[in-house]
């Protein structure tokens, strides 16, 4: 049984914002990572599956109950972390995840106490002491608590240090080892790259993709960088088969390289080469790719969404 | 940057200044067009007027200043409207102080204004002038409402006169935003500058009428702004605005201010002034009270200080009113020898009775707040997101709203049967023996008007949360002058039924029969209830 599914979900607040015609699928044990800027539609989405807001159309499930008609049954099976954190004033932590944990009745306290160990958590003290990390934690807590089967967390990592980063990302693999489904939203490309196994990218509302990351990774460029010893080609450079976006420094020239790498070596035959470099773009740039690319089409090209 | 900081401190204070001058226009129109109605035309039917409201003046006496030169219009205003008015301004300025003090330090805008290079100093200065500037055009709005009004019905009150309340008035206004202020340096959040800054002025308050019902005015009494502003009565036709009184009220202000900018500048942004130092331990256990973990007892467990705020508060506020009884309806009653022999004649109490007055007024009012305070409560769990967090659990919409419900009626009846309790024992301290059967019926109604508050602003928080608070505050205030101004108008006897405050009636003097005010009332909380589930379901929740 797929852990998410929507078909078509839609919802609109009007001037193009929200999420539109979501055809999204999760499956069962996946970790996945939905990408996108900010109010590109990822905390909307979250929403609609944890049934706090309604959807103008379409329809989300999650291990097929349908999040709006059977909310209190999803809620059951899923563990939220949201994007903003709420405000408990004068509670403290401890206050704060015994009421939570009495409104699910299916908490373990040893589970309570393990989390909030490795996240160095202190519960005694109270909300409006903690800092942004710190809140940051408890949410963690409050949403890996019940050993849900479904993680919707929503940029997690955000006022986390990067010790507590690899926390989360460790906390993430145990999850989907122990046999649950985790989906990500997230602008930060590197939380989902340690931990997912497949990406949704969002822009304005819309899908533009969905690929594991082995997929999106054979999909772009590499990254190069030529030093040359005299003064160099750059408008050779600029004509070559797939050569992309490229800049000149000085005697250094960087671009993004599509396909082979016959034509580019080709152009550069003539000159001294100093130094040539290429690499694995990151994810980053990958993400960027797509943007600019779905940037130049009306629509973007939503594919396959599994 | 200073006129875009004052320009926002107006923005901040604008409900305030709305609600307020409502209010006082309200009450300004009411009791001009009201006296014209009611007083009389001829000299013998003023003179018999104003002996009968002399009457009425004196037994309400623990709450506003007694009454004088009631055949002429301006004596009543004196009496009645600018008697009244402080208690309003005040409440005002508390809200604002608190507000200006803590409110904007919650909501991260102080930081955000500190950080752009805004003085302490300044940024306090400019909240400060904002609120002395809208205070004062509400005061000029109402005052000139009295002024073209009492034109309205051929008995002109002089502007001059009013002038100077009003300038009495301001100076009050601004000494108790200077008690908010420094008292939410003092405090650690909003609520709790609210809560000691409103026992403050409320002990404030019945220090002065304490004072007042003794004869004790000119002495001790001074320390309270509401003994200071009874001095001016420039509407009298031989009263005057008090100067020192005035300075003294602006130099308090001001020092106020003052204090409230050195704490504020010595103390670190989001704490309060005194902050007690952390115990060195760390704990990675969730609580262990049972409480927490059970439905309706969680939220009661969370409220329990001010739960337990309001039954000692109202208690003390019971206590002392009770402990006022005799000497008011004594001197009452030897002012009045008709009014005595009518009491002996009907087999009436006369102590009873004034103690259903304050039962009646005082407490209704103050637990109309209390369930106003709830429901405010409700709208902040949405907008600080907790709301979203409750609702991630494997919990219902409905449940939600039936919780919040079963809240109230739990810590409301635990509040009025303290109160209940408190009042007999203390009338019977003082040899009053309250009807017990009554008691029970009148503790029963205040329970039952909680509800009906909660009932709406169940509804309104599920419908339209940001207009809950105004909207339940505007049928409190319509209940009131509801209340107090159709027997004056002799309006149609339905029209004052069909408030809350019409609804709960007169348990203590009268039988109140199931129908309309006892079934009214839960079938208003019922059906507020009810919509407010299903208004809960359909909407999205969410900052």
């Amino acid at each position: 049984m797929d852990a998410v599914l929507t078909r078509g979900l839609t919802k609109d607040y009007g001037a193009r914002r929200g999420i539109f015609d979501l055809g999204l699928t999760v499956g069962e044990g996946e970790v996945f990572g939905f990408l996108g800027p900010n109010g590109a539609g990822k905390t909307t989405t979250i929403k609609l599956l944890m049934g706090l807001i309604r959807p103008s159309s379409g329809s989300a499930a999650v291990f097929g109950l349908d999040c709006e008609r059977e909310a209190v049954a999803v809620k059951r099976l899923v563990g939220y972390v949201p994007g903003e954190l709420p405000q408990y004033g004068g509670w403290r932590g401890s206050e704060v995840v015994a009421y939570v944990s009495g409104l699910r009745r299916d908490v373990d306290g040893a589970e309570v106490r393990g989390l909030a160990e490795r996240l160095d958590l202190d519960l005694s003290r109270k909300y409006r002491e903690y800092s942004h990390g710190n809140k940051q934690k408890l949410a963690l807590v409050l949403g890996f608590m019940h050993r849900p089967r479904l993680l919707i967390v929503d940029e997690p990592t955000t006022g986390l240090d990067p010790l507590h980063q690899q926390v989360f990302n460790a906390l993430v693999r145990e999850a989907r080892d122990g046999g649950a489904t985790v989906f990500l939203s997230s602008h930060v490309l590197s939380e989902v790259e340690a931990t997912c196994d497949r990406v949704g990218i969002v822009r304005n509302g819309r899908l533009v993709t969905v690929a594991s990351l082995a997929e999106l990774a054979g999909l772009r460029a590499r990254r190069v960088e030529i030093d040359f010893a005299d003064a160099p080609p750059v408008d050779r450079l600029a004509r070559v088969e797939g050569l992309e976006d490229v800049s000149a420094d000085g005697r250094r020239v960087t671009g993004m390289l599509r396909g082979s790498f016959e034509p580019l070596m080709r152009a550069i035959a003539d000159h001294r080469v100093t130094g040539f470099t290429s690499r694995e773009p990151s994810l980053e740039e990958i993400f960027l790719s797509y943007y600019s690319e779905a940037a130049a089409r009306p629509d973007g090209p939503p594919t396959g969404a599994r | 940057m200073i006129p875009t900081l004052v320009r926002l401190a107006l923005r901040a204070h604008r409900l305030g200044l709305v609600l307020s001058t409502i209010v006082a226009l309200l009450f300004a129109l009411g009791n001009v067009f009201g006296y014209a109605q009611i007083s009389g035309d001829t000299p013998q039917e003023r003179a018999v007027f104003a002996r009968q409201m002399e009457i009425l003046g004196r037994q309400l006496s623990y709450f506003l200043p007694l009454p004088s030169e009631l055949e002429t219009l301006s004596g009543y205003l004196q009496w009645r409207h600018f008697g009244s008015l402080p208690i309003v301004y005040a409440f005002w300025a508390l809200i604002a102080g608190s507000g200006a003090g803590r409110g904007d330090e919650e909501r991260g805008l102080v930081p955000q204004w500190l950080a752009a290079g805004v003085p302490r100093l300044v940024y306090l200065a400019s909240r400060v002038a904002a609120f002395a500037i809208l205070c004062a055009l509400s005061i000029a709005a109402m005052s000139a409402a009295l002024i073209l009004s009492s034109r309205a019905v051929d008995e002109p009150v002089a502007a001059g006169s009013v002038a100077r309340q009003a300038v009495a008035l301001l100076a009050f206004a601004v000494a108790c935003f200077g008690v908010g202020l420094l008292v939410a340096q003092i405090t650690g959040t909003r609520r709790a500058s609210i809560g000691f800054g409103g026992a403050l002025l409320l002990a404030l308050f019945m220090w002065n009428s304490w004072a007042r019902t003794n004869g004790a005015q000119d002495g001790v009494a001074l320390v309270s702004p509401f003994a200071l502003y009874e001095r001016s009565q420039p509407l009298y036709s031989t009263g005057s605005l008090d100067v020192p009184s005035v300075v003294a009220m602006l130099l308090a202000g001001i020092a106020l201010v003052a204090m409230s900018a050195l704490a504020f500048a010595r103390r670190d942004v989001g704490e309060a002034l005194l902050r007690t130092r952390r115990a060195g331990t760390v704990s990675r256990e969730p609580s262990r009270d049972p409480l927490l973990r059970l439905p309706v007892l969680a939220s009661i467990d969370q409220q329990r200080l001010s739960i337990l705020g309001w039954a000692v508060g109202l208690s003390i506020v019971s206590v002392f009113f009770i402990s006022l009884t005799r000497t008011i309806v004594d001197q009452l009653q030897n002012a009045s020898p008709v009014l005595r022999s009518f009491f002996e004649r009907a087999g009436i109490s006369a102590y009873d009775t004034f103690v259903g007055v304050i039962w009646g007024s005082t407490i209704l009012l103050l637990l109309s707040l209390y369930a106003i305070a709830q429901v405010n409560a409700w709208v902040s769990e949405e907008a600080d997101g907790r709301l979203d967090t409750v609702l991630a659990q494997p919990v219902s919409r409905t449940r939600v709203v039936l919780e919040r419900i079963a809240a109230v009626l739990v810590a409301g009846s635990v509040i009025v049967a303290v109160v209940a309790v408190v009042g007999t024992a203390a009338a019977s301290s003082v040899g009053i023996e309250l009807d017990r059967s009554r008691v029970a019926t009148a503790a029963a109604l205040l329970v039952a008007v909680i509800l009906a508050f909660a009932g709406i602003g169940a509804l309104l928080a599920a419908w339209k949360p940001r207009a809950a608070v105004p909207v339940l505050a505007l049928v409190a205030i319509y209940s009131y002058f509801v209340d107090q101004f159709a027997p004056l108008f002799e309006w149609p006897e339905w029209i004052g039924d069909a408030t809350i405050y019409g609804l709960f009636g007169a348990p203590f003097s009268e039988d109140v029969p199931l129908w309309p005010g006892p079934i009214s009332l839960v079938a208003i909380a019922v059906l507020g209830t009810v919509l407010a589930t299903a208004a809960m379901r359909r909407r999205d929740v969410g900052r």
